[in-house]
C-alpha cells in the first residue's frame, strides 16, 4: 500500500488528466451504490413482493466490472495499488530512475493488453444476449476495455513525469 | 509435451467419475492407443480451469482444445441447441436417442461452424426433474410460489415462470447451502446430478416431471481441430462418435445406481400429472417455434416420437 | 519452464516495485506468451476473476465499513470497549484488540479494521502516554482477530477460491471461537508488556457510563447480529447481507445519530470505490495467475512433493503451514488466498483435513504476514498512523506475534476449534 503520491504541479494537461481521474472515481461510486440498490432491491422482491427477479445477476455483474475497473484505473493515477518499494529505497538514484521509467511501462502495457481484448471480446459477443437481461453477454467486458484505456493513459502520464529532471527532497 | 506428441487440453466442470468425464477420458485412451501416443489428451476436471461460460469462449480462442458444456448454457449463442432443450420436445430416452442418432446430433453439432467450434458429439443425459424440500409436485398448480434455482438460460428462466414457480437464478455450487437455509425450496435437474451434488440431502421430494431432457455436448475448438493432420482429424471426430454409446452405458448404469442410492436414503418419488405439464409448457414452446429454424429441427424431432 | 517463469517474472517485477495486480498479470502474459496460448485469456480471466457472486460482498462490506468508521458507529463501539477493559493495565492497548473483536466483525477486513481502530486508538494512546511503537503494535496484531469474526472477507475469498462448494456460513462460525482465543492471547501479552514497561489503567467510568455506553453502542452491535444470523438462517445470501449492511449503518447514521452530512457521505462512497477498485482488481489478475498454475498442474505436483515426505495429515498440515508463512512474508493476504488455495486445498483433501479448518489455518498464516515486512499492509497502515518506522515497529513486535503464531498453531493442533461451532450450529 502506497499513500498518494506528491506530484508536481500540473500543466493544462495534468489537470486534464486530474479531471478524468475524478470522474472514473465518481463512475466507480456510483456502481458501487447501484450494487446497494440492486442487492437491496433482489432482497425485497423475494421476501415482500415474491418474486425473484432474474435481471439483478446480470446487472450486479456489470456493476462490479465497473467497480473495479474504473477504480483501478484511478488507482493507478494516484500510485494506490498494493505493492512494495523495498529495493527503490536502497539503491543508487541512476537505478531508482531506471525503475521509475520501468514500473510505469509495465503497467501501460497491461493496461494496453486489456484495452485491445476487452474491446475485440466486447464486440465478439455484442450480438448475443445475456440470460435474464435485456443486455449483451460481453457487456462486461465495456468497463474493463476503458479501464484498460484509462491506465495506459495515466501510467504514461507517471513516465513522462519521471522523464522530467527532477527536483528531490520532497519532504514529507 | 517435449517428444513432439500433440497434447489436446479438455475440459469439464464434473468431477471424475461423471459419465461424460470418463468418456472423454475414453476419447484420450483411444487416440493414444492408435496413434501410437502421437495424440494424447489431458483432462482438466471438476470446473479447474472455470466454468462453462468462460470454457466455450476458452475453446474458440484456442486456449483450450475441447469442452463439456450443458446445452442450456448454449442457448442464446447457438439458438439451434434450443431445440434440444425445449419442454417436452422428448416423450423419453428412447425418443432421444433415436432422434439423436437419426440426424438431429449431426444438424445441431454442424451449427457451431459459426463461432469457430466443432461439435463432436452429443452426450444425452436424462430426463430433468423437479426436487424440492416442500412437498409433492403432481400438477403446474404445485409449483405455485415454489422458489427454484435454474441456471442462467434464458429458456428455463422463461419455463419456470411460466409454470407459475418462483426462479431464482444461482450457480449450481450455491444450490444445496440455499435449499437447507431455505433461501430457495428446490431446483431441478437430472438424477445423476441430483446424486452427486449431493443436494438429495437437502431436498426430500423428487417429482417425475422429465421437463427437458437437455443433453450435454462435446465441442472442439475449430483451431485446434485443423491443426492436426488430416488422419487425426478423422480419427478424433470418429472416436468421439463412438464415445457415445460408451457414455450411454455408462451413464445408464451410473443413473440407476444413483436413483438407488436416493430411494435408500428415503426421497419420496411420485409421478407427475403429464399432460397438464404439457400444456402448461405449450405457449413457452409456441413462442420459439417462430423461429423458422427451430420450427423445422423440432418438426424433424417429432418424427421420431 | 512455463512456472518458472510464471514466477520468475512475477518476483522480479514485485522487487523492482511493480505493483502486485500488474506484476501478476504480467507474469501471466509472459507464460501465456511463452506457451503459445493466445493472450487473450488474459483478459478473459481477469473478467472471469470478477464474475463470481460472492466476490460481490468484498466492496459492500468495504463500503459498509466506511459509513462505520466516519458515522459514528465505530467510535460508540470502542467506547463501550474502553468501559469494559479500560481497567486492566495497559488499559487502551485491551480497547483496540476488544475493538477489534466488535468492529472487526462488521468491516470484515483487516485493512479497514486496523485504519479505523487503529486511526482512533494510536493518537489516543500516544496522547496519553503510551510508547509509539507499543500503540501501533497491539493495533495491527488485535486486526488478525478482524480476519477471523465474521464476515471475514477473506473467509469469502477462500471460499470463492475452493469453487463455491464450501459453505460461507460455516466458514464464519468457524472463525469465531479461534478469534476470541485471539482476542485473549493479544490481551495476555498486552498485559504482560504493559506491565514491563509500567503503564497505567483507565479510570473505570461507572456502571451508568457503562449502561449508556452499551445502548449507544447497540445499533452497532445489532448490525454484527443481523448479518450473522441473517446469513445463518438463510435469510438472506452474504452478497444480500452486505447489501443490508451498508443501508443499515447509513439509516443508522443518517437518522440515529445524525452525523453522516452529504458532503461526508460523497467522501465515504469514494474513498470505498478507490480501495474495491485496488482490491477487486488484484483478486482479477490473481485469478489469471491461478488459472495457469491450474493449467501448468501445479497443484497436482506440490501434491506429489509433499507426499514425497510427508506422511501424515498433521506433518501435511504444517508443511503447509510453513510454506504459507515464508510466503506470507512477502505477499499480501487476497492474492495469498488466491493463489494458494488452488495448491494446497486438493493437498489438504488428498489427507482427509476439513476443507473448513483448512480455510481458517490458511488466513490465519497468510494474516500474520500482513504484519511482517516486506509486504504487509496493515503493518504499512499502522507504522503510518503511528508515525514509526517499519523497523521501530519490527523491534518490538515480537511478543504479539509469538502470540498470533502460538494461537495459529493450536487452531493448526486442533481441528475441533473451528469444527466445532459450525457443526452445533448446522445441528441447531
Ligand atoms: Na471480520
Ligand atoms: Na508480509
Amino acid at each position: 500500500m502506497s499513500e498518494a503520491s506528491t506530484l508536481p504541479p500540473l500543466g493544462a494537461a495534468g489537470r486534464l488528466l486530474e479531471r478524468i481521474a475524478h470522474l472514473a472515481i465518481a463512475i466507480a461510486a456510483t456502481a458501487l451504490f447501484g450494487l446497494v440498490i440492486v442487492q437491496g432491491w433482489q432482497v425485497f422482491a423475494r421476501y415482500v413482493i415474491n418474486d425473484s427477479p432474474s435481471w439483478t445477476e446480470p446487472v450486479t455483474l456489470l456493476l462490479l466490472s465497473t467497480a473495479m475497473s474504473l477504480g483501478a484505473a484511478a488507482g493507478v493515477h494516484t500510485n494506490r495499488h498494493f505493492g512494495f518499494y523495498l529495493l527503490h529505497d536502497h539503491v543508487r538514484p541512476a537505478v531508482r530512475r531506471g525503475i521509475d521509467l520501468l514500473v510505469p511501462l509495465v503497467i501501460a502495457a497491461i493496461g494496453a493488453v486489456i484495452a485491445w481484448w476487452g474491446a475485440l471480446l466486447l464486440l465478439d459477443g455484442l450480438h448475443i444476449k445475456a440470460a435474464g437481461a435485456a443486455m449483451p453477454q460481453s457487456i462486461n467486458y465495456l468497463p474493463l476495455s476503458i479501464g484498460g484505456a484509462l491506465m495506459v493513459v495515466f501510467a504514461l502520464n507517471r513516465f513522462a513525469l519521471a522523464l522530467r529532471p527532477r527536483v528531490e527532497e520532497e519532504g514529507h | 509435451a517435449d517428444d513432439g506428441a500433440t497434447v489436446l487440453t479438455a475440459t469439464d466442470v464434473h468431477v471424475a467419475g461423471y459419465p461424460t468425464v470418463e468418456a472423454v477420458k475414453w476419447i484420450g485412451e483411444t487416440l493414444e492407443r492408435e496413434t501410437s501416443g502421437r495424440v494424447r489428451l489431458r483432462q482438466y476436471h471438476s470446473g479447474q480451469l472455470g466454468r462453462e461460460a468462460e470454457a466455450i469462449d476458452m475453446a474458440r480462442f484456442g486456449a483450450i482444445d475441447m469442452t463439456r458444456v450443458y446445452a442450456g448454457a448454449l442457448n442464446n449463442a447457438f439458438p439451434l441447441t434450443t431445440a434440444l432443450c425445449l419442454p417436452y420436445a422428448f416423450d423419453s430416452v428412447a425418443h432421444l436417442r433415436h432422434a439423436l442418432d437419426g440426424g438431429i446430433a449431426q444438424t445441431v453439432l454442424d451449427g457451431f461452424g459459426s463461432r469457430d467450434l466443432v461439435g463432436l458429439a452429443v452426450y444425452d443425459s436424462g430426463a430433468r426433474c423437479f426436487y424440492n424440500t416442500r412437498h409433492a409436485i403432481r400438477t403446474p398448480a404445485d409449483l405455485h410460489g415454489l422458489k427454484l434455482r435454474v441456471a442462467s438460460s434464458d429458456m428455463f428462466i422463461d419455463l419456470m415462470r411460466l409454470l407459475g414457480a418462483n426462479p431464482t437464478p444461482m450457480s449450481l455450487g450455491d444450490t444445496f447451502s440455499g435449499m437447507e437455509t431455505h433461501m430457495i425450496d428446490g431446483a431441478e435437474n437430472n438424477m445423476r446430478s441430483f446424486h452427486s451434488s449431493r443436494h438429495f440431502e437437502a431436498a426430500r421430494f423428487w417429482s417425475q416431471s422429465e421437463h427437458s431432457y437437455a443433453p450435454d455436448i462435446l465441442l472442439i475448438s475449430r483451431r485446434s481441430l485443423d491443426a492436426l493432420a488430416p488422419a487425426d482429424r478423422d480419427l478424433l471426430i470418429d472416436t468421439a462418435r463412438a464415445s457415445v454409446p460408451v457414455m450411454r452405458r455408462l451413464w445408464d448404469a451410473s443413473e440407476e445406481a444413483a436413483r438407488q442410492a436416493v430411494r435408500d436414503y428415503g426421497i419420496a418419488f411420485n409421478e407427475v400429472d403429464m399432460d397438464a405439464f404439457r400444456t402448461a409448457a405449450a405457449p413457452l414452446r409456441e413462442r420459439y417455434l417462430r423461429q423458422p429454424e427451430l420450427q423445422t429441427l423440432y418438426r424433424r424431432i417429432r418424427d421420431f416420437a | 519452464m512455463a512456472i518458472a517463469i510464471l514466477f520468475i517474472v512475477f518476483a522480479v517485477l514485485l522487487v523492482l516495485g511493480v505493483p502486485v495486480a500488474f506484476a501478476l498479470a504480467a507474469a501471466a502474459l509472459a507464460t501465456l506468451l511463452y506457451l503459445d496460448l493466445p493472450s487473450i485469456v488474459l483478459v478473459q480471466q481477469i473478467s472471469a476473476g470478477t464474475g463470481s457472486a460472492s466476490l460481490i460482498a468484498i466492496p459492500l462490506f468495504i463500503f459498509a465499513g466506511e459509513i462505520m468508521m466516519r458515522g459514528g458507529i465505530s467510535e460508540r463501539l470502542i467506547a463501550l470497549a474502553s468501559s469494559l477493559v479500560g481497567r486492566m493495565r495497559g488499559g487502551l492497548g485491551q480497547v483496540s484488540i476488544l475493538s477489534s473483536l466488535f468492529f472487526g466483525g462488521v468491516s470484515g477486513s483487516a485493512i479497514a479494521d486496523v485504519s479505523a481502530v487503529g486511526g482512533t486508538m494510536i493518537p489516543q494512546m500516544v496522547k496519553r502516554g503510551y510508547d509509539r511503537d507499543f500503540a501501533v503494535n497491539v493495533s495491527i496484531t488485535a486486526a488478525l482477530v478482524a480476519l477471523l469474526v465474521p464476515p471475514s472477507h477473506n473467509l469469502i475469498l477462500f471460499s470463492a477460491a475452493a469453487g463455491g462448494g464450501l459453505s460461507i456460513a460455516d466458514l464464519f462460525a468457524a472463525g469465531i471461537v479461534p478469534a476470541l482465543l485471539m482476542t485473549l492471547a493479544l490481551m495476555v501479552t498486552g498485559y504482560l508488556v504493559a506491565r514491563r514497561r509500567g503503564y497505567g489503567v483507565e479510570i473505570f467510568p461507572g456502571w451508568r457510563a457503562v449502561l449508556l455506553r452499551t445502548v449507544s453502542a447497540l445499533p452497532g452491535l445489532g448490525l454484527v447480529a443481523l448479518i450473522f444470523v441473517g446469513i445463518r438462517a438463510g435469510i438472506f445470501t452474504a452478497v444480500e447481507s452486505a447489501a443490508i449492511a451498508v443501508v443499515y449503518a447509513l439509516l443508522v447514521t443518517i437518522v440515529l445519530y445524525r452525523q453522516l452530512r452529504v458532503r461526508e457521505f460523497v467522501e465515504t462512497i469514494t474513498h470505498a470505490a478507490r480501495s474495491t477498485g485496488v482490491i477487486l482488481f488484484v483478486i482479477a489478475t490473481a485469478s489469471v495467475f491461478g488459472w495457469l498454475l491450474a493449467y501448468l498442474q501445479v497443484p497436482s505436483a506440490a501434491v506429489e512433493f509433499l507426499q514425497s515426505f510427508a506422511h501424515s495429515k498433521l506433518a501435511v498440515l504444517l508443511m503447509i503451514v510453513l510454506m504459507l508463512l515464508l510466503l506470507g512474508t512477502f505477499m499480501d493476504l487476497a492474492p495469498l488466498i488466491l493463489i494458494c488455495t488452488p495448491i494446497f486445498l486438493p493437498v489438504a483433501r488428498a489427507y482427509g483435513i476439513d476443507p473448513i479448518h483448512f480455510g481458517l489455518v490458511l488466513v490465519l498464516t497468510g494474516g500474520l504476514g500482513l504484519v511482517t515486512p516486506p509486504v504487509g499492509s496493515v503493518l504499512f497502515i499502522g507504522t503510518a498512523i503511528g508515525k514509526i518506522t517499519v523497523g521501530q515497529s519490527m523491534r518490538t513486535i515480537w511478543p504479539f506475534w509469538f502470540a498470533g503464531l502460538g494461537v495459529l498453531l493450536i487452531v493448526t493442533l486442533f481441528p475441533s476449534l473451528s469444527l466445532w461451532l459450525p457443526a452445533v450450529l448446522r445441528a441447531g
